[in-house]
C-alpha cells in the first residue's frame, strides 16, 4: 500500500480538518489510559505483600504469599506463618508467576468456527457463549435426558460445576482422571480394607522404615510430604524402596529392590507369608483389630518367598532382608501407600497388600505409622442440590466394577458415546482436565468427542483437549481467584500439636475475560432452567460460607495474614473398633478375592520393552509444559534405557529417539536417550505429560515425548474400573 | 495546541479504535466510511486495498477470526500478541510493561482498564492523549517505547495477516509513526 502523501503535508492540509470530524465520531470505546496525577516512579517500597495464596501447580496445595507491584505479581513465596510448606515453595511453585502472565493462555471466550480438531477460534462475548452453551446442553437433554450428557473434571475449580452436573442435571457421566487414571483404586483398595481412604498419611518424620513401593520421593516434589520424608531420613530411619529403575528415592535407599514391574502385589505376598508363617508380625494388633487374618493367612501362605521370588524376580534373601527388616521395626514403619496407582491392571490387590502389610506391622496410629492428623472442623457445606433427573451409573447398570470410585470409568462413558449404546452421549463438558493426556487410547478419545453434537472446555491453557471444543471458556487461574479452604495440621507430629484453616485468595485480578467457576455455572445454571438451585451468588460467598460455621470469614483470615492457627490435638493411637480386614467378606460377596490376590500381567513381547511413566520435580504432568522457567529447567522427558539394551541398539545418552509401540503407534515426536544401568533391561522409563501436540502451547509443543499416545493396549481394574498404563510395549528407534 | 497536534491525537485515536477487537456496535457502515475517505486524503488508490465498502456479517466474522487467530488465542498458535514485552522481553508483562506504565506515570497518565500497559491499543491511546499534552513527549515515547516493538510487530502481522482490514490498519500505524527520517525516504 503506498502513500503518496506525506505525512507533513497530511497534517498540514486544511482538508484534514473536515476528515478529523468523522475520525473522532467514530471511535468511541471507553478510554483504556487517563489523566492520572504523577507519582513517583515505583520502588520496591510500593511492593505490596498479598496473602492468602494456595499454589495448583500440583494437587499439594502450599500456602503462598505474593509479592505484589502494580498489580503485578512479581513473586511468590511460601506464607511464613504457614505450618505445612512453611517458607518453602518447590520450583513449580515458584513458575506460578509464569503460567499467570503466560502469553498462550486464554483470555477471551472463543467459539470455533472450524472444525473439531482443527478450530478456527473466533472470540465471542461471555453473554454470546453462555447462550450458545446453553441453548446446546439444554437440546442434548431434551433429546437425551440428563445421561446424553458426560463431564471430565480436574481440579478446584471444577468440583462446583461437577456437583452441578452430576447432582442438579442428573448425569452420572462424570470421570475425575485423578480417580480413574490415578489414585481411585488405591482410595478404594485401602477403604476395603481400614475403612478410610489413605491420603499419604503417613508419619515418615517419625518412622523406623519408610518402604516405598514404586514412591517417588524426590522425583515427585510435594513440600510438607517431602519435609516428612527428608525429616525421617534424618533421623535415622531406614529406607527400603521397590522400584524397577534406581530412582531419586532409590539412590538414597538403603535396600532398592529391583522388581519385576507389575509383580509388586506378588513381593508384598512374599514376604507376608513369609511374616506370618514365621511369627514376625504384631500380634496383639492383629489380635486387637484384625478382620479375616485366618483366612488371609490361608490365602496367601501359598506364595513363599522361594515361590515370590520367581514371579517378581527379587532374591529370596532380599524379600526376607526387608520382611525382617519391617518386623523388627514393627510397628513404627511407613507403608506409602502411593499416589499415581493405575499400573497394570490388577492394581486394587496391590493397594490392598500394602494396607494389609500396614496391619501385620500394626503400623496405625503409632509414631512412624499411619497416622491421619487431627485437623480442624466444623465448617460448612456448599452444594448444588439434587434435581429431577436420576440415572444409573453404566458400572451399576451392567454390574461391573463394585468398587468404582465416585462417578462413572472413563472407558465405560467413551465406548458408550461411540456406539451410542446403551444410549447415546452426544454433549461433552470438560473441565480443568486434560483427556487427551490422561485417558490412554487417544483415538478413542477423539472418536468420542467427534460425534458429539456440543463439546465445551473450561481452561486456563490451550492444552491438546481444547482444540475439540466447540466454545472455549478461559478460567481465572489459582492466583486470581477464590476457592479451595486448605486446612490441616503442622506436618511434624512431634512437634507442639497446631491446626490452620486458610482459603484460597487471589493474589491479583484476573486479567482479561477470564472468570471464576462460580459465575460460569451459575450463568449456565440460569440458562438450563436451574437458577432457584444457585447456592451461592459468588465465590466469595461461596468461601464465607464454608468459613462461617468456624468462626472465620475471608476478612478473619485476611487479618490474620491469610492463616487462621489454633491449637491442635495429638494424632496418635486408633480406636478400639478400629480394624483393619484382612480378609474382607463384602469382597468376596462381589467376586473378588477376599485377601490380596496376584494377578499376572502380560509378559513384555520379545524385542520390545514394558513403558513405565511417572514423575520429574519440575513439572507437573502436561500441566506445566507450557511454562518458560520449568520448561528451561526440564525441556524434555528423557528415556531411561539400560545401558546393556542401549548398547545392543547402538544407543548413548543424549541419542535423540522416539518410540513406537507393539501395535504399531509411532510416538509423534522425540526426546533423548539416557543410558544407565539403573533400570532393568525390560522396561524403559520416562516422565508423563510431555510432548503436547497444541501449537497453541508455544513452548510444551513436541517439547519430549508423550507416553499416553503410546499407551493403546487397555488394561482396567476389575473392581474398580481404572485404568492400568504400564501394560504398553516399546521398541525405541533413533530419531 | 497546534492543528497538527490536534490532528496527530484524533488520528492516533482512530487507530487505537481501529486495533480494537471488532465488534458490531462500532465496526459498521460509518467506521468503514471514515476508514475509506481517511485512506482517500492520504492518497492511497482504492485498487491498493483490500477493503470492502459495507461491513457484511461475513466480513465481521472474518476480520474477528483473523484479529482472535493474530492476537488472542489461534490454532495453530497465537501469531502476534500485540504486547511490547513480547518483542522486547519475550513473555508477557514483563520488564518493558512496567517500563511503559512508568512512562505513563512520570507523565501524568495511567491505565484506567486491566489491559496491559504495554498493549498496542494502550499505547496508541497514551499517544493520542499525549498529543494534545505536550508533542515532544509523544514522538519520545514513539521512538523510546513504541517502535522498539513495533516493527517487529508490524512485519509478522504484514506477513501473516489475512484480511486486508488488518493489513490497512497496520500500515497506517507504521505510517504515523516511521521515524522522520524514514519516513521521509519512504514517501520520496
Ligand atoms: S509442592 Fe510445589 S507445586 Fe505443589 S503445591 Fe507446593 S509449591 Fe505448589
Amino acid at each position: 500500500m503506498a502513500f503518496k502523501v506525506t505525512r507533513r503535508k497530511f497534517l498540514q492540509t486544511a482538508s484534514i480538518a473536515a476528515a478529523s470530524v468523522p475520525l473522532s465520531k467514530v471511535a468511541t470505546a471507553k478510554a483504556g489510559v487517563a489523566k492520572s496525577p504523577f507519582t513517583a516512579p515505583g520502588s520496591f517500597a510500593d511492593t505490596k505483600i498479598a496473602v492468602g495464596g494456595i499454589c495448583e501447580m500440583c494437587f499439594w496445595r502450599c500456602q503462598l504469599v505474593g509479592k505484589v507491584r502494580d498489580n503485578k505479581l512479581v513473586k511468590l513465596e511460601g506464607n511464613p506463618k504457614s505450618i505445612d510448606n512453611g517458607q518453602a515453595i518447590c520450583a513449580r511453585g515458584n513458575a506460578g508467576i509464569k503460567l499467570l502472565y503466560d502469553p498462550d493462555r486464554l483470555k477471551y471466550p472463543m467459539k470455533n468456527v472450524g472444525e473439531r480438531g482443527n478450530p478456527t477460534w473466533k472470540r465471542i462475548s461471555w453473554k454470546e457463549a453462555l447462550d450458545e452453551c446453553g441453548e446446546k446442553l439444554n437440546a442434548t437433554v431434551k433429546a437425551h435426558s440428563a445421561k446424553g450428557i458426560a463431564m471430565f473434571p480436574h481440579g478446584a475449580s471444577a468440583k462446583y460445576p461437577m456437583q452441578y452436573f452430576e447432582h442438579t442435571v442428573g448425569t452420572p457421566n462424570v470421570s475425575e482422571a485423578s480417580f480413574f487414571q490415578c489414585r481411585g483404586i488405591r482410595d478404594y483398595a485401602w477403604l476395603n480394607t481400614i475403612g478410610t481412604g489413605p491420603g499419604e498419611n503417613v508419619d515418615m518424620a517419625n518412622a523406623k522404615v519408610i518402604f516405598g513401593l514404586g514412591c517417588h520421593f524426590g522425583e515427585n516434589v510435594h513440600v510438607s510430604h517431602t519435609k516428612r520424608y527428608l525429616k525421617g531420613l534424618e533421623n535415622g530411619a531406614k529406607l527400603v524402596i521397590v522400584d524397577p529403575r534406581f530412582s531419586a528415592a532409590a539412590a538414597k535407599a538403603d535396600i532398592w529392590v529391583k522388581i519385576k514391574p507389575g509383580t509388586d502385589t506378588v513381593f508384598m505376598l512374599g514376604m507376608m507369608s513369609y511374616m506370618v508363617a514365621n511369627g514376625k508380625y504384631n500380634k496383639d494388633f492383629v489380635e486387637a483389630h484384625g478382620i479375616g487374618f485366618d483366612e488371609f493367612k490361608d490365602a496367601i501362605k501359598e506364595w513363599t518367598p522361594e515361590k515370590a521370588s520367581k514371579e517378581c524376580e527379587v532374591p529370596v534373601a532380599q524379600i526376607k532382608e526387608v520382611a525382617d527388616l519391617l518386623a523388627a521395626n514393627a510397628p513404627n514403619v511407613s507403608v506409602h501407600p502411593g499416589r499415581f496407582f493405575s499400573w497394570h491392571g490388577n492394581d486394587f490387590q496391590r493397594g490392598r497388600s500394602l494396607a494389609c502389610m500396614a496391619g501385620i506391622l500394626g503400623a496405625f496410629g503409632v509414631p512412624g505409622g499411619f497416622v491421619k492428623g487431627k485437623g480442624p472442623g466444623g465448617f460448612g457445606k456448599v452444594g448444588w442440590p439434587k434435581g429431577h433427573e436420576h440415572h444409573e451409573a453404566l458400572h451399576r447398570q451392567m454390574g461391573i466394577y463394585k468398587q468404582s470410585p465416585s462417578g462413572t470409568p472413563t472407558d465405560l462413558i467413551r465406548d458408550c458415546a461411540i456406539a451410542s449404546k446403551p444410549y447415546p452421549i452426544k454433549s461433552c463438558v470438560v473441565w480443568g482436565q486434560n483427556p487427551m493426556q490422561t485417558i490412554p487410547q487417544q483415538h478413542l478419545t477423539i472418536k468420542m468427542l467427534k460425534q458429539m453434537d456440543f463439546v465445551m472446555c473450561v481452561d486456563v491453557m490451550p492444552t491438546d483437549i481444547t482444540l475439540y471444543a466447540d466454545i472455549l471458556l478461559p478460567e481465572a487461574s489459582y492466583l486470581e481467584r477464590f476457592d479451595y479452604i486448605k486446612k490441616g495440621t503442622q506436618w511434624d507430629f512431634s512437634d507442639t500439636h497446631q491446626q490452620f484453616v486458610s482459603a484460597r485468595m487471589p493474589l491479583v485480578k484476573a486479567d482479561f475475560e477470564r472468570k471464576d467457576q462460580v459465575y460460569i455455572v451459575n450463568e449456565l445454571a440460569k440458562r438450563m432452567g436451574h437458577e432457584k438451585a444457585i447456592p451461592v451468588q459468588t465465590i466469595e460467598e461461596m468461601v464465607d460460607t464454608q468459613l462461617k460455621p468456624a468462626g472465620l470469614s475471608i476478612a478473619k483470615l485476611i487479618a490474620e495474614d491469610g492463616i487462621h492457627l489454633q491449637p491442635g490435638k495429638d494424632p496418635y493411637g486408633v480406636n478400639e473398633d478400629f480394624e483393619v480386614q484382612f480378609y474382607n467378606e463384602e469382597l468376596e460377596d462381589q467376586g473378588y478375592p477376599g485377601a490380596p490376590t496376584y494377578i499376572a500381567v502380560p509378559e513384555v513381547p520379545k524385542g520390545y520393552m514394558r513403558l513405565l511413566a511417572g514423575r520429574s520435580p519440575l513439572h507437573t504432568f502436561n500441566r506445566t509444559q507450557n511454562n518458560v522457567w520449568l520448561n528451561a529447567g526440564m525441556p524434555e522427558n528423557p528415556v531411561w534405557v539400560n545401558d546393556k539394551v542401549a548398547g545392543k541398539l547402538g544407543l548413548k545418552s543424549g541419542d535423540k529417539v522416539t518410540m513406537v509401540n507393539s501395535e504399531g503407534v509411532k510416538s509423534s515426536s522425540n526426546s533423548h536417550a539416557l543410558v544407565t544401568p539403573g533400570i532393568r533391561e525390560d522396561c524403559v522409563f520416562m516422565a508423563h505429560g510431555f510432548g503436547s501436540k497444541s501449537a497453541g502451547m508455544t513452548v510444551g509443543k513436541g517439547a519430549g515425548m508423550d507416553d499416553q499416545e503410546l499407551c493403546s493396549i487397555r488394561a482396567v481394574d476389575p473392581e474398580t474400573g481404572c485404568n492400568g498404563m504400564r501394560n504398553n510395549f516399546v521398541k525405541l528407534v533413533k530419531a | 495546541m497546534s492543528q497538527e497536534s490536534e490532528q496527530l491525537s484524533q488520528v492516533f485515536n482512530f487507530l487505537a479504535q481501529a486495533t480494537r477487537y471488532p465488534q458490531a456496535e462500532w465496526f459498521n457502515a460509518d467506521f468503514l466510511a471514515v476508514l475509506h475517505s481517511f485512506l482517500a486524503q492520504l492518497e492511497v488508490e482504492a485498487d491498493e486495498v483490500d477493503l470492502p465498502l459495507e461491513v457484511t456479517p461475513q466480513f465481521l466474522e472474518d476480520v474477528q477470526v483473523d484479529y482472535t487467530r493474530l492476537f488472542i488465542n489461534g490454532h495453530p498458535k497465537v501469531i502476534a500478541p500485540p504486547y511490547g514485552s513480547m518483542y522486547i522481553d519475550g513473555s508477557l508483562n514483563d520488564t518493558t510493561a512496567d517500563v511503559t506504565r512508568k512512562f505513563y506515570r512520570e507523565h501524568g497518565f495511567d491505565t484506567t482498564t486491566n489491559e496491559f500497559p504495554d498493549h498496542l491499543t494502550t499505547e496508541l491511546e497514551f499517544l493520542s492523549l499525549q498529543f494534545k499534552e505536550d508533542e515532544a513527549v509523544a514522538h519520545e515515547f514513539i521512538e523510546k517505547l513504541f517502535l522498539p516493538w513495533f516493527v517487529t510487530f508490524r512485519d509478522i502481522v504484514l506477513a501473516e495477516a489475512k484480511t486486508g482490514y488488518i493489513q490497512v490498519v497496520i500500515e497506517l500505524i507504521d505510517f504515523f509513526t516511521k521515524k522522520e527520517i524514514e519516513f521521509d525516504q519512504a514517501v520520496a
